[in-house]
């Protein structure tokens, strides 16, 4: 086969295929019982299945209707932003409904494939659509971020295996500079770290400015070693994959990193994760399929998941119990009540 | 002034790691391209070798069984670059996107296949801190040139002989004459075919052991996509530095400083847009011919036919 002109096509359409298969197009399980017409279906961002945050904890709540609700599910992943679009509609096509658009990534997505199907329910996790047809599941990200920074706030002036009281300083790894729900877990990390240790440093900064932001760990990793450097022993993140690279370098350096979205410690246990900013996307999902499955569905609505919905948690502290103080542990506690309570202000914005 | 001294050092450190993987990558950019053949796949072959090199410490346990396998997944798909550009004559970039997004799109896929689900592999052996006793107490630079992996060593040691191979030997003679004038090569009895076999596969294998630093060095895990540009920015290093070793090497640096100066600052003093332009800013004012013009070797991109 001498022939160039034949070659190329041919393996261009070998990539193709083969960046077609990577990752895309699993799930499709059929939880349906028959007997229901609820058909839900989420499609994820580009961080895919696997991303150990949202799209993972959105699956979960998808199964968890799937086997507790016996409704039928699909999962579409996106491989690229241009996915959105065709994801949303082609199982709008297919009749599922609620379509669970999974990030704020697709906001712009369902903002022009909602109008098209007035009769499908969608909902959007972590951005707001204004559309009858559309529910918008948002969290109250500042107050995961706000006690995750009154532990960081009063551990840093602790002497611990990993902290050390001299240098009152904490970081923020963020992902995607302006991502709203990063910001969010900024703006109440900073505040938090603020009320408890008035002193303290907070230095905050971010691995880029584009989605690939959220996938590129050598980058978080060398971010949090020159935080460590400037004498953060407590590091919390929001993002995404990028975080992997915080995790590896607390472990050399020994100091604290705090997980963000799902209890990361259980996900990594070999890296000193002392605890997470959970955000249970898991629960809203199953919420409202669960809504849809009864009549009420809640579109047009914003519906806000916090601390009080059980939307937003701290996960547990894990092998690293011992290592807190009682006294941090109340305040926690303390801090806690009060948000649900009402008492405690959180800035939306850093 | 103790704390300033410090922080050089630290920023130092980082700058080198931000460097190493570009300036492998650049390097084996650097054979391919002054052997006559375009290598934009650099970031495609990083990716790959990044995953094979997780995937072989993973199953054995062994950082050296990872960079074997790393260096072989490099050396499988720069030589299929190398069969479409110059046994078949495809264009060149073509080929190169084509290896971009088969390493997108395979590694993905190999991810559900080897471990289940995609994102981030467990973590895998990797190579640890190497503290060269001596040179290691020098202040401020001791600690960043010579506590560092294995593999920044090698870098310091492959830079100079990359130099040395390409402008001092018969060898380098062959494959500079390939990517410049490839009709002298041919009539001189030696095979212009082979010559631009050899560079595209030592590029494979140098950009390997650029991926083998992310994934198990830097990180001791693959995560999708971790190259991110990478591949790109060691290709503006390559022009920006003349296609000559320590002029790409030096590049690197630059950029790695930009970066690690960025990480240092607030980011509202530099923004983080900046950093991102700032190679290929510097390739294009270097492209367009200030300070002397960049001139790449004249037959790059061009297949070369036996008469």
């Amino acid at each position: 086969m001498r022939n160039p002109k034949l070659l190329v096509p041919l393996v261009l359409i070998a990539t193709l295929i083969a960046a077609g298969c990577g990752g895309g197009g699993s799930g499709g399980d059929e939880g349906g019982n028959g007997g229901n017409s609820v058909r839900a279906a989420i499609v994820t961002d580009v961080g895919g299945l696997g991303d150990q945050s949202f799209n993972d904890s959105a699956n979960a709540g998808l199964e968890r209707g799937g086997s507790e609700l016996g409704v039928e599910t699909r999962v579409l992943e996106s491989q690229s932003p241009t996915d959105y679009e065709n994801n949303l509609t082609q199982l709008a096509d297919n009749g599922f409904s609620p379509v669970f658009a999974v990030g704020f990534l697709m906001t712009d997505a369902v903002n022009s494939v909602a109008p098209q199907y007035p009769d499908t329910n969608f909902a959007i996790v972590d951005s707001v659509v204004e559309a009858d047809n559309v529910a918008s599941l948002t969290f109250r990200e500042g107050e995961g971020g706000y006690l995750a920074g009154v532990v960081a706030g009063l551990m840093t002036q602790e002497d611990t295996e990993y902290t050390s009281s001299d240098e009152k300083v904490v970081g923020f790894l963020g992902g995607q500079e302006g991502a709203p729900p990063v910001q969010k877990f900024q703006a109440g990390y900073e505040a938090g770290v603020e009320a408890v240790c008035p002193d303290c440093e907070v230095i905050a900064q971010y691995v880029g400015s584009t989605p690939d932001a959220f996938n590129d760990p050598a980058r978080g990793r060398e971010i949090a070693l020159q935080q460590i450097d400037q004498g953060a022993d407590i590091i919390f993140h929001g993002a995404g994959a990028s975080g992997a690279g915080l995790f590896e370098a607390a472990g050399d350096r020994n100091i604290f990193a705090i997980g963000v979205d799902s209890d990361q410690a259980r996900l990594v246990p070999s890296a000193p994760i002392l605890t997470s900013a959970i955000k249970r996307v898991d629960n809203a999902v199953f919420q409202t399929i669960e809504q849809a499955q009864n009549g009420e569905f809640p579109g047009g609505q914003v519906v806000e998941f916090g601390l009080e919905e059980k939307g937003i948690a701290l996960a547990p502290f894990g092998r690293f119990d011992d290592q807190v103080p009682q006294q941090v542990k109340d305040r926690i506690d303390e801090v806690r009540q009060g948000i649900i309570n009402g008492e405690v202000e959180i800035p939306e914005a850093p | 002034m103790e704390e300033t001294l410090t922080a050089l050092g630290a920023i130092l450190a980082s700058t080198l790691r931000n460097a190493t993987p570009l300036i492998f990558a650049a390097l084996g950019g650097m054979f391919s391209e002054r052997s006559g053949v375009v290598n934009i796949g650099l970031e495609g072959l990083m990716l790959i070798s990044a995953f094979a090199g997780a995937v072989g410490a993973f199953y054995s346990g062994n950082a050296l069984v990872g960079l074997a396998t790393a260096l072989g997944a490099g050396l499988l798909f720069a030589l299929i670059h190398a069969v479409m550009c110059i046994t078949f004559e495809a264009d060149q970039i073509i080929s190169g996107t084509a290896i971009n997004l088969l390493a997108l799109g395979g590694t993905g896929f190999l991810m559900v296949v080897f471990f289940g689900s995609g994102g981030t592999t467990p973590r895998v052996a990797s190579f640890e801190l190497v503290r060269i006793p001596g040179l290691a107490d020098i202040p401020v630079i001791g600690p960043a040139l010579f506590e560092q992996s294995l593999l920044v060593y090698l870098m310091y040691f492959l830079v100079p002989l990359t130099f040395f191979v390409v402008f001092r030997t018969p060898f380098g003679l062959r494959l500079r004459a390939s990517g410049e004038v490839p009709e002298a090569v041919d009539t001189a009895g030696v095979s212009v075919t082979r010559m631009r076999y050899y560079g595209v596969a030592l590029s494979g294998m140098l950009a390997a052991l650029g991926g083998v630093y992310l994934s198990m060095s830097l990180l001791s895990a693959f995560t999708e996509g971790m190259t991110n540009g990478r591949g790109f920015i060691a290709l503006a290093a390559l022009i920006f530095g003349r296609w000559n070793p320590i002029g790409a090497a030096v590049a690197a640096l630059l950029f790695g400083l930009a970066q690690a100066v960025t990480f240092r600052v607030a980011q509202d003093v530099i923004p983080l847009e900046f950093v991102q332009m700032f190679p290929y800013i510097l390739t294009i004012v270097v492209l367009a011919g200030f300070g002397g013009r960049a001139i790449a070797p004249s037959a790059l991109g061009k297949p070369y036919r036996k008469e």
